[in-house]
Formats: structure tokens, C-alpha cells, sequence
């Protein structure tokens, strides 16, 4: 982006200050090209603006009309009496007096006050008896199948546009929506079988909506999710008391189970606890049926995160498709425990002695020209089998850096090629980017796919602010999002190229030889990374933003120093 | 077209108040384009647009038969946009500068029309190609009126981020169209 063309964004921003506007206009009149550049921008802004909304503004524009025409009239009769003389338009006294229309008008009035008043009185009548249904269910002889109950913070209850009175124990009736609003908020919807479903964080949910009804065909019970996630317990009642569960991607039909239902705008995520889920994909009308640990992705086709144990952990970091964790709690010796508890471990060996441990967990890698790493040693198919299965994968640590001006790019965390010619070969690389070329303090993310313009992605902002601050990085891969960088918690980078994911399965460009390696380049060793890494784990799928959040929110695991110093004293298989 | 279009004004003048909405039906999108160029608010947006038909209603005597009634048409909604803007408060100072800078680049020949016509369409083909957070980036920004804050939220970044990942996504959006009028 050169100068003009981030100015004239400003300027359609309407963030551009004083000193800037000067700036652009001088630019614009010395220069033809920077001229024809800033005339681009300002089109595309206004075609970005103006596409049309297929708002029909014709009734409106009409009735406008008409109502003007209506009063020309009115004020052209109004006129007319006017000027003519009173005898001629109300023929009742002679003598020159002004007519009076205004007990004409009076009465005009007094209609329109009477109907205001009654249609007033019709309106408060219904609300008062809307409220009085909606307050007092059971007095109404409504029966109270399905309650509300466990609010905390930030709960809504609402019908279409209209808001409802929301309280502890609270019927709810079909056609309703219960809406948490806040990261921290809860609400627990119960049915008088024992059923539940509930939200955290932000989620909505419709209670019986009309849109499912064919799919059930009459019988059950139903919900809508329509964004967040969604603890479901079904209690066990035979077929004719299924639940069936709607969401934008998929439709699910259960009978006595549990399971998480997290629906994002793009997918909704099912993680299967207890029972059976009937799953059928929206946009394919396949069907799936899934097991107890088994979870199913549905967006524009289906995904199953086939032999995964389900999230089971409702709280503290996701456990979910992680193959590798290092914690660096070990304190001493070169061996850097996998702890990921998932079989078989790929511990990581230290090569090279410039290197310290630090006391509470945590290596660091002192000086800005070692030449020492933390690898896998061998290549670990662990790593490589579930990714390019599920064609996903997280990349997570926690780091402090020493500098944010190092060269390199200096490697945080890879999965590179140990001995080709070239040095650059990886399946993945987590590294601070040049910031000769960058600019200090950005992240950037390298990712082998079949797709050939896929290069280094670079955060967009400088996240790493501080050297020796703590920061949680998260990079993320998908096909249906690409690429994406966190840190602490927010997205700061994702995929700009004109890329179609689908067509770069990590299957065909992967390669099975790579190895793991921590604090450099494994093959030249020419790319070191000075600072502390305090957890490093990879997941085989895309975390979801409320998954890295949690991640982020648990921080580092709190094991004590000598319980990590027992695992590690573990010998590795 | 232009006889059709001069047949209906006809009509309108002489007392044939529902011809009107046929120009209307026509030239709404156009008008749009217009107001909708200058401002994010869609609700102000759709007033304005009304207004500026009304306008043309109130003032169609003074369109000379014969002549680009679309033309005419566009500076009745401009001056819409500038009155409005005039009245607004304060706050919309820099709206006001944008549009002021707008009107001085964007000249309304027949050449830049059609220009403007491609580059609509290749709009449309290279937003279809973006990935799904710069759609709906875009999608906030531009169909939903919705402001940075808000952008921000949504999205899950910080708001420097989000002008940031914005400015970038139009910055792809203009490489994508100037290939895409290249090639065509």
C-alpha cells in the first residue's frame, strides 16, 4: 500500500487529520500517477458504498408524492375559499364576515383524537395482556415444560423485536429466543424431563421454532442454535420424546445424550460425550451418525474428526486433537518431556549447549547467535497422520522474547526439513518475521500447501510490543478459513490471497520426513531465536476463537515444579 | 430511451402522477449509487434517496426535454447529499471533506460511466474470490453499515487491527480489479 492509497483510505474512513489531508492533496497534484491512484481508491469506495441495498424505495417515494400533491390541493382549496367571497361558500351571512371552517376542522380534530385515544387503549390492552401471559405462564393455564433457570449476567428472553421479562425459573414458550450476551454470561434451559441446554458465553438459542418443525415431523422437542455454544443433556425418553437440535449447518436428532453443540458463521462444531447423534449436513442432506469422543465439523460439507478424544475437559485448556505439549518444567538435563498424555510421546532432545532453564518452567535460549535447538530428533508420524487427515491444525506457545528486532526471520517453533537443500523446506514454521523487513515485533506463520502462492503470512499489526513480556501465540490452519495468527487471544492476521483452500489438502504436499524443533532452524541452524518459551503444544485442528481464548484464559499450566520433575523423570519409550 | 424517459416526464406534467414511479423503478439503483457513494448510513441513505426523487417530482418543470434526465437526476441527489451534510453536526466535518474530495475527483462523463460500470462488475467477481473474514469484513463494513467499534467487536480484533485488516482487504480488492480490467 503506498502512501496515497493509505491516505485516501483514511480520508474514506474519515480518519485522516489535518497535516494528512495536506499531505495527500499535494501528493495528488504533483504527481499523475499518485493522482490516478487516489481517483482508483475514491471509485472503488464509492462502488463499495453504493452497491446497491435492493431497497424499492418506489411505494415510499410515491406515497411522498401524493401526499404533497394531496396537500397542494388541499392548500389550493384552502386558497380558493379564501378569495372568495363567504356568502358564495357557506351561504350564511351576508355581511362580508370570514367564513369559520374551523368547526369543520374542530370536529376533524376530535375524530382524530377519539381514534388515537381508542387505538391507545386497544394497544395497552394487548400489551397488558402479553405481559400477563408472558409473566405468569401457569395462571393461564399454560403448562411450564421448559424453564429457564442458572442466569448469570447478561441473559435476554425475547420474541422477534420485542424484549420479555427474563427471570430465575421463568417459562419459556416456543417461538422464543434466550440470548446470553457477554463472554461471562449463563443460562441453563431445563425441561420438566430433565433435559438441559446450556449457554456460555455468547450464544442464542430459539426455543421450538416453526423452521423446524418438518424435520421432526410433529413429534419431540426442538431448539434453533443460532450462534455460541450449547451444552446439551438429553434425558433418555424413548423416540417419541427425540430432541432435534437446528443449527445453520446441520440438523441433529438425539435420544438420551450429551454432547456440545458450537456453532460459528461459518460451522457448527459437534463434540459427542455420551449416546448417539443422527447429524445430517444442511448443505449436503448427508447423514452421519456420531459416537461418544467422536466430533463432526458441518459447513459446506462434512468432517469427522475421526478416533479424537471428544473435549472432555469443561474448563481449563483444550485437550481436543492435541498430539504434542511441552511445558519446560523440567528444570535440567537436555530431554523436554511431551506431556500431551497423547500416545506415543515425542519428547524433544537439546543439541548444543547455549541454553538455561528457568526456574518454574521455561527455556530460554540466552544469546542471539546460538546455535543449540530443542528437536524431535527423528521424524514422528504422530505429527504428521492426524493433520493431513484433517487437513487443520493449531500451532500454540508461549513465549517472552529477548528483542523484538531480531534478524532472520529467528524460528520460534518448526516442523521443518532436517537435511534437504533447502533450508527454508517446512511443513510449518512459527517465527518472529525480520524485522529488518517488517518492522519489530510482528509474528509470521509459513505453511506448506499445495496451493503455490501461499508464502510467509505476517501478522498485520506489531502484537509483540515488549521484550521479556509474556505473550500467547496461536497460529491456525483450516481450508475453509486458511491461515490465521492470535496473539493473546485476537486475531491479529489472516489470509488476503485470492486462495482456494479446498484445493490444498496438506495430504499431497506434506512431508512425512520433517521433524520437530524448537529455538532454530534444524537443518542450517542459522536461525536462532533469543528468548523463553514457556508451553508449546500442536493440536490436529483449527481451534476456534473461543477455544484459543480459553487456552489463552488457563495461561500456563501450574504444575508444580516437583511433579514435573517426577514426569520428567519418566523414561521416555 | 431517452424519448421513453421524456414521454413519461410528459405524462407526470401533464397530471399523470403515477408515471412517476416508473422513472422511480428505473433510476432508484443509479440514485443510490449516488447518495450511498458519500455516505455509510443506510436508513439515511434510503431517506435521502426518497428526498431526492421527491425533489425531481417537486422540480421536474425545470428539466429541459430531451436532455440526460439520469444526469439530471444524479445532481439533484448530490445536492441532496450536500444539504444534508450542510445541516449535519459537527461530527461529520471529515464526511463532509470526503465528499467534498469525491465530488472534485469523480467527474460524471460518459467515458468515467462506463469505466465505473466494469469496475462495478469486476468489484463484484474479485469480492467473491476474497476469503471468508474479508467478505464478511466487507460485508460489516459496506452492506451492514456497521462502524470500526463494531467492526471490531465482531470480528474479534482490536480496532487498530481492524482498520488495518480493512485497509488491506481494499488494497487487494483494487490489485484483484486492476487485473480484472486488464484482462478484459
Amino acid at each position: 500500500m503506498n502512501r496515497v492509497e493509505e491516505l485516501t483510505l483514511k480520508l474514506a474512513d474519515e480518519a485522516i487529520d489535518e497535516t494528512e489531508l495536506t499531505e495527500l492533496r499535494q501528493l495528488v497534484v504533483a504527481d499523475d500517477d499518485a493522482r490516478r491512484r487516489h481517483v482508483q481508491v475514491l471509485e472503488i469506495e464509492a462502488a463499495l458504498r453504493g452497491g446497491y441495498a435492493g431497497v424499492d424505495v418506489t411505494d415510499a417515494v410515491m406515497g411522498a408524492i401524493k401526499q404533497r400533491v394531496e396537500e397542494r390541493i388541499e392548500e389550493g382549496v384552502m386558497k380558493s375559499v379564501r378569495r372568495l367571497a363567504p356568502t358564495q361558500v357557506w351561504g350564511t351571512r351576508a355581511g362580508g364576515r370570514k367564513p369559520s371552517f374551523l368547526p369543520l376542522i374542530k370536529q376533524r380534530r376530535t375524530w382524530t383524537v377519539t381514534a388515537l385515544a381508542a387505538c391507545a387503549l386497544l394497544g395497552l390492552g394487548l400489551l397488558i395482556r402479553f405481559q400477563f401471559q408472558h409473566l405468569t405462564p401457569q395462571a393461564t393455564g399454560q403448562s411450564a415444560d421448559i424453564r429457564i433457570q442458572g442466569i448469570q449476567r447478561g441473559v435476554r428472553v425475547g420474541r422477534g423485536d420485542l424484549q420479555i421479562p427474563v427471570f430465575e425459573g421463568r417459562a419459556l414458550q416456543a417461538g422464543e429466543t434466550v440470548a446470553t450476551l457477554e463472554e461471562t454470561s449463563r443460562a441453563t434451559i431445563v425441561y420438566k424431563d430433565g433435559s438441559q441446554l446450556e449457554l456460555a458465553g455468547i450464544a442464542e438459542v430459539m426455543i421450538e421454532p416453526e423452521s423446524i418443525g418438518s424435520f421432526l415431523s410433529g413429534r419431540g422437542r426442538s431448539v434453533l442454535i443460532q450462534r455460541g455454544v450449547s451444552e446439551i443433556y438429553v434425558s433418555p425418553q424413548g423416540v417419541s420424546a427425540k430432541m432435534a437440535v437446528l443449527t445453520p449447518h446441520a440438523m441433529l436428532e438425539v435420544v438420551g445424550t450429551r454432547f456440545k453443540v458450537a456453532v460459528e458463521q461459518r460451522l457448527t462444531r459437534v463434540d459427542v460425550r455420551e449416546g448417539r447423534v443422527r447429524a445430517t449436513s444442511r448443505a449436503t442432506s448427508e447423514t452421519v451418525s456420531l459416537e461418544p469422543g467422536r466430533a463432526g465439523l458441518f459447513d459446506t460439507r462434512i468432517r469427522l474428526l475421526g478416533g479424537m478424544p471428544a473435549d472432555r475437559s469443561g474448563g481449563g485448556r483444550i485437550r481436543d486433537g492435541l498430539l504434542v505439549l511441552y511445558t519446560f518444567t523440567e528444570g535440567s538435563g537436555r530431554r523436554i518431556h511431551d506431556v500431551s498424555k497423547t500416545e506415543p510421546p515425542v519428547h524433544l532432545k537439546l543439541l548444543g549447549d547455549d541454553f538455561a532453564w528457568r526456574e518454574g518452567g521455561g527455556l530460554i535460549f540466552p544469546n542471539p547467535s546460538h546455535r543449540t535447538i530443542a528437536t524431535s530428533v527423528t521424524p514422528r508420524a504422530k505429527l504428521y497422520g492426524p493433520c493431513v487427515e484433517s487437513g487443520e491444525l493449531t500451532i500454540e506457545a508461549w513465549i517472552e522474547t529477548a528483542s523484538v528486532r531480531q534478524p532472520g526471520p529467528p524460528r520460534i517453533f518448526v516442523y521443518d526439513d532436517p537435511r534437504g537443500e533447502d533450508a527454508n523446506a517446512c511443513n510449518w514454521a512459527v517465527a518472529q518475521a525480520n524485522w529488518e523487513n517488517f518492522g519489530p515485533g510482528r509474528i509470521s506463520f509459513r505453511l506448506q500447501t499445495a496451493h503455490p502462492r501461499l508464502t510467509q503470512l505476517n501478522t498485520e499489526t506489531r502484537p509483540i510490543q515488549k521484550p521479556h513480556s509474556r505473550y500467547h501465540l496461536v497460529c491456525t490452519f483450516s481450508p475453509g478459513a486458511g491461515r490465521a495468527i492470535y496473539v493473546n487471544g485476537v486475531i491479529v492476521g489472516t489470509e488476503l490471497e485470492f486462495v482456494d483452500f479446498r484445493h490444498s489438502e496438506l495430504q499431497n504436499t506434506w512431508k512425512p520426513d520433517h521433524i520437530l524443533s524448537i529455538g532454530n532452524r534444524t537443518r542450517s541452524l542459522d536461525r536462532p531465536w533469543q528468548g523463553t518459551i514457556f508451553l508449546a503444544a500442536v493440536y490436529s485442528h483449527a481451534l476456534d476463537i473461543d477455544e484459543i481464548r480459553r487456552n489463552y484464559e488457563a495461561g500456563l499450566p501450574k504444575m508444580p515444579v516437583k511433579q514435573a520433575a517426577a514426569e520428567a523423570a519418566q523414561p521416555a519409550p | 430511451m431517452r424519448t421513453d424517459v421524456d414521454k413519461t416526464v410528459k405524462a407526470v406534467l401533464n397530471g399523470d402522477v403515477e408515471a412517476f414511479a416508473e422513472l422511480v423503478r428505473r433510476y432508484q439503483q443509479d440514485v443510490w449509487r449516488v447518495v450511498a457513494a458519500m455516505l455509510y448510513d443506510k436508513k439515511r441513505t434510503e431517506d435521502l434517496v426518497q428526498q431526492a426523487f421527491v425533489n425531481a417530482y417537486t422540480h421536474l418543470q425545470q428539466y429541459g426535454i430531451g436532455r440526460d434526465f439520469l444526469l439530471w437526476l444524479k445532481s439533484i441527489a448530490r445536492n441532496v447529499v450536500r444539504q444534508e451534510l450542510r445541516r449535519s453536526s459537527r461530527e461529520d466535518n471529515k464526511l463532509r471533506t470526503y465528499h467534498a474530495e469525491l465530488t472534485v475527483q469523480m467527474a460524471d462523463d460518459t467515458k468515467a460511466t462506463d469505466r465505473r460500470a466494469a469496475m462495478s462488475e469486476a468489484l463484484q467477481r474479485c469480492r467473491e474470490q476474497l476469503p471468508a473474514n474479508a467478505k464478511q469484513a466487507l460485508e460489516l463494513r459496506y452492506d451492514e453499515a456497521a462502524d470500526f467499534s463494531e467492526i471490531s467487536e465482531r470480528l474479534g480484533r482490536t480496532l487498530a487491527a481492524t482498520r488495518q485488516f480493512l485497509s488491506r482487504v481494499r488494497v487487494t480488492l483494487r490489485m484483484c480489479i486492476e487485473k480484472e480490467l486488464v484482462q478484459a
